[in-house]
């Protein structure tokens, strides 16, 4: 079995030729962006079909309604009904004739169209063969590195800085100038900290929750001079500059890509950063002494740093340690944010139960915005009133720029007082994490409050025909709760961007499909694995994909971890290092995590670990669940969570610690358990969609 | 040229000793034209090309045609690029082997190819066509059709004499290709429901009978 080393020796190469291969692999590393833009948008669609259809993978619905539209079946239908593929039975415009006269449901055609077109077909296959990285990847990091000598700190400095200069990563640049890759706003805080542990509805080992305490501890002692309240709003904008400098002192020039999370603004680097020159060796001069020269700068009210730059911007590692420097976003997320706020407070409910799960209960929750709303943790008034605003595309700039005119007679979010305190926020949906959140000012005691105020978002212009905007606005509650006064949602396909018309639009209340229907309903990438029971009898030595596999007494549970793709990107520079941490329930909780060695740079890695579960007999596995979770390692910080699967039969609750969690696996998700336990002994190999959430979905 | 205007986007790699014809024939595929001199490509090279395939149904049917982008990748055949040349391999879809018609040792180190193809490749089983190049010398002709063929026919892979120089069977040999590619892929994922053994949900194939079947027999 081929099994390519890290790196192969390209020594020889003469100076020129290192410069040609380079030259190739750069026009090379274009069609792969271009090619990757397209998969996306392929997968995007085939997640829109899925979505039409509520029956997915799971034979079990009623098979009297079609399992693509709902339609009901006629009875008297002649045609086969039950597509091959996913055995659901179809009504006669789901289904789609194959040029040999047979059919299958418009799901299984377009996901097996999308396996071709995608190449999935072909990676599948060689994912059989190779743990390594492709071709590409290879070369160019062969090309940098002498071979067989351990690396320095600065010899490792120097690659990355080198490696950000041409991309090696088959990172579509879609993605990189997308909003959710914007590190500097999950600048992590004990609050999200929690609150990303406690997603994950299971018992976290001590060491984790270690490790982000110990992390918040050291990267304050790190950047001790940093104003420690944060440059708030209200403040001059010379102050807030300057607060920011300070920050962007300790993080590398280019790394300061703060985007304007709330109006106030981080001072950044935009200038400095076009100045990079590509000699990798003066980058690194330039990454430590720039950092420390640099003169404050006054910017603009609102700085965006234009994302598609990263490209060409150096990365040292230490620049995602220091661009989440805590102290800067605790305060003021804890004292305004309703939704950390529920979060931080529901983790503490949690641990106070000694579980730090965040469903103690069989409650229904769906997502981060779900877990707030049903979490009760704001107020909500009769909604009135108005906002007012513009939206305009800059293509200069290649961001959407919303405009926060004013909003009129709002309503009063401390009833009894008659008083509000507004402020607007605004996600660029469909993400709704704290990446795609941006807030204005908050106005004091006004109900017509008067913000002029521009929130950026730094976003190709071909992606926005995919989003849409919801501005919302709060009441903040200074020692009460934060208090919910209306929103409003703006598609962005069918508006005219380049023309900045003031919209004034009733505020709404909360409206039901405001809130994810399932943890599906966002797109986090997938998951490809393999599961295996191997009965007790069989003492053969298991041997698969080059690793061995001993088998002993009782049934094992072998799971294959092959590869993840289009995970989202949390680290500067378009990339994630992420591994898969597995638990299986319900056994003592320590005993069954199982991880992945941490895969750096990818969005698409290939792990190709399996996780071996003893001693299990094949009729426990009906009342098992299996989840596997995808993290982005975050040496210093807590980790980040990228997405999971819930594997089991979907039926029934299973003990987590000491709570009862109703199985809610979903299609693929239980069509693969089910796969694995009828058919002990070999491979059922699936595709799984991530969850953006591990909370109880319907 | 790399917009993603396409529906495939399909990789191929040419191999073979230095000097048979490579970057020629890819360069004749691509822009129709041939350059007598000798540039000796430094590592490795690709050029693009779009093109329209349409697949032939059982019947002999034509379906709607597909644009496809291919990648023709260009390997150095010198043997100090070896390391970073079969690096490449486990990228390509299919791959071109080319001969020199005129020089018997090429011939000879066909079978070096073919096992390092084996070896690093995306399967033990890839897609391969077999060209015995400059077929326009013809007063130099060192190696003869019927031992090609005999040996394209011991593995099981296509034959093509062609000639970069004037464009001989150098479409039809890249044709013949992508037909090959395409209907593994289609034979990729119609395996997917057809219940034989493999058990899988919305996954692609994998059979998982034992180790060296599925190594021999490639998943397809």
């Amino acid at each position: 079995m081929p099994q390519a080393a890290d790196t192969i020796n390209l020594g020889f190469l003469s100076e020129s030729e290192r410069e040609n291969i380079l030259k190739v692999l750069q026009r090379d590393e274009e069609l792969r962006q271009a090619e990757d833009q397209r998969v996306r948008k392929l997968r995007t669609e085939l997640q829109d079909v899925k979505r039409k259809g509520a029956k997915r993978g799971d034979e079990s619905y009623s098979q009297r309604s079609c399992g693509r539209c709902l339609e009901p079946l006629s009875r008297l239908a002649l045609f086969p009904r039950q597509c091959k593929m996913c055995h659901h039975h179809i009504c006669q415009k789901c289904q789609t004739v194959l040029p040999d006269g047979s059919w299958l449901c418009s799901v299984c055609i377009k996901e097996s169209d999308l396996k071709k077109r995608t190449g999935d077909w072909f990676y599948d296959q060689r994912v059989n063969r190779f743990i390594t990285t492709p071709a590409h990847d290879l070369v160019r990091i062969s090309l940098r590195k002498p071979p067989n000598k351990r690396e320095t700190t600065g010899e490792a400095l120097m690659k990355s800085t080198e490696i950000k200069l041409d991309p090696p990563t088959p990172v579509p640049r879609a993605r990189q100038k997308n909003p959710t890759t914007d590190k500097s706003q999950s600048s992590e805080n004990s609050g999200s900290v929690a609150s990303r542990e406690s997603f994950e509805s299971k018992p976290r080992s001590d060491i984790e929750s270690e490790n982000a305490s110990i992390s918040t501890s050291t990267t304050e002692n790190k950047c001790g001079h940093v104003t420690p309240d944060r440059p708030r709003k209200e403040k001059t904008p010379s102050r807030s500059s300057l607060a920011g400098s300070s920050v962007s002192s300790l993080t590398i020039p280019a790394k300061t890509d703060v985007v304007s999370v709330d109006g106030s603004s981080e001072t950044n680097a935009v200038s400095e950063v076009k100045q990079v020159s590509p000699s990798p060796e003066l980058d690194v001069d330039r990454l430590f002494k720039k950092s420390i020269k640099r003169a404050p700068k006054p910017q603009e009210h609102v700085s965006t740093l234009d994302l598609r730059d990263r490209r060409e911007t150096l990365e040292a590692p230490m620049g995602n340690r220091s661009q989440s420097v805590p102290g800067l976003d605790i305060k003021e997320d804890e004292e305004e944010d309703e939704d950390i706020d529920s979060l931080v407070s529901f983790h503490k409910r949690s641990l106070a139960s000694s579980s730090s799960s965040l469903h103690s209960s069989k409650t229904t929750l769906g997502s981060m915005m779900s877990i707030y709303s049903e979490a009760g943790d704001f107020d909500s008034v009769e909604v009135s009133g108005e906002v007012v605003f513009s939206i305009i595309y800059d293509e200069h700039t290649q961001s959407l720029q919303v405009f926060i005119k004013e909003c009129n007679e709002l309503a009063y979010g401390d009833a009894s007082r008659q008083l509000s305190n507004p402020y607007v926020k605004c996600y660029l949906l469909p993400d709704k994490s704290r990446q795609s959140k941006r807030k204005t000012s908050t106005k004091r005691n006004t109900i017509n409050p008067v913000y002029n105020e521009t929130l950026k978002y730094s976003i190709s212009r071909t992606q926005l025909f995919t989003r849409s905007l919801l501005i919302s606005v709060w009441h903040h509650g200074r020692l009460s709760r934060n208090t919910f006064l209306g929103e409003v949602e703006i598609a962005l396909d069918c508006r005219d961007l380049d023309s900045p018309y003031e919209d004034r639009v009733v505020l709404m209340a909360k409206s039901a499909s405001a809130v994810p229907a399932s943890p599906f309903a966002q797109y986090k990438g997938e998951l490809v694995i393999s599961l295996k029971y191997i009965t007790p009898t069989k003492t053969a030595t298991e041997k698969s994909k080059g690793k061995k596999a001993a088998t002993e007494e009782g049934g094992e549970l072998h799971v294959l971890i092959k590869e993840a793709k289009n995970l989202i990107a949390m680290k500067t520079g378009g990339t994630s290092d992420s591994f898969v941490k597995g638990y299986l329930f319900p056994v003592t909780a320590k005993t069954t995590k199982k991880k992945t060695p941490v895969v750096k740079k990818n969005l698409n890695p290939h792990y190709d670990h399996i996780f071996v579960y003893k001693g299990l007999a094949l009729d426990q596995m009906k009342e098992m669940c299996l989840e596997l979770t995808v993290w982005d390692r975050e040496a210093m910080l807590s980790n980040e969570f990228l997405g999971g699967v819930r594997l089991s039969s979907g039926k029934g609750t299973v003990k987590i610690g000491k709570e009862e969690v109703v199985m809610d696996s979903l299609g693929e998700e239980v069509s693969l358990w089910e796969k694995m336990m009828q058919y002990p002994g070999s491979w059922a190999e699936g595709t799984l969609p991530l969850r953006s959430t591990m909370g109880k979905g319907k | 040229m790399s917009d993603g205007d396409y529906d495939y986007l399909i990789k191929f790699l040419a191999l073979g000793d230095s000097g048979v014809g490579k970057t020629s024939f890819l360069y004749q595929y691509t822009d129709g034209k041939f350059n007598s001199k000798f540039i000796t490509t430094v590592g490795i090279d690709f050029r693009e090309k779009r093109v329209v395939y349409k697949s032939t149904g059982p019947d002999g049917s034509s379906g709607k045609g597909q644009k496809i982008h291919m990648q023709l990748w260009d390997t150095a055949g010198q043997e100090r690029f070896r390391s970073l040349t079969t690096a490449f391999f486990r990228d390509a879809m299919g791959f071109l082997l080319l001969f020199d018609l005129t020089n018997e040792q090429s011939f000879l180190n066909v079978r070096n190819w073919m096992s390092q193809l084996q070896i690093h490749a995306y399967c033990e089983n890839p897609d391969i066509i077999l060209c015995g190049n400059k077929c326009d010398l013809s007063d130099q002709r060192m190696v003869s059709e019927t031992e090609a063929r005999e040996l394209a026919e011991k593995y099981g892979i296509p034959y093509f004499e062609t000639s970069a120089a004037n464009g001989q069977n150098v479409n039809q040999a890249v044709e013949v290709l992508l037909d090959l590619i395409m209907k593994r892929m289609e034979r990729c994922v119609d395996k997917s429901w057809i219940p034989d053994g493999t058990v899988r949900a919305n996954g692609p194939s994998n059979p998982d009978i034992s180790e060296s079947s599925e190594r021999s027999k490639c998943a397809c």
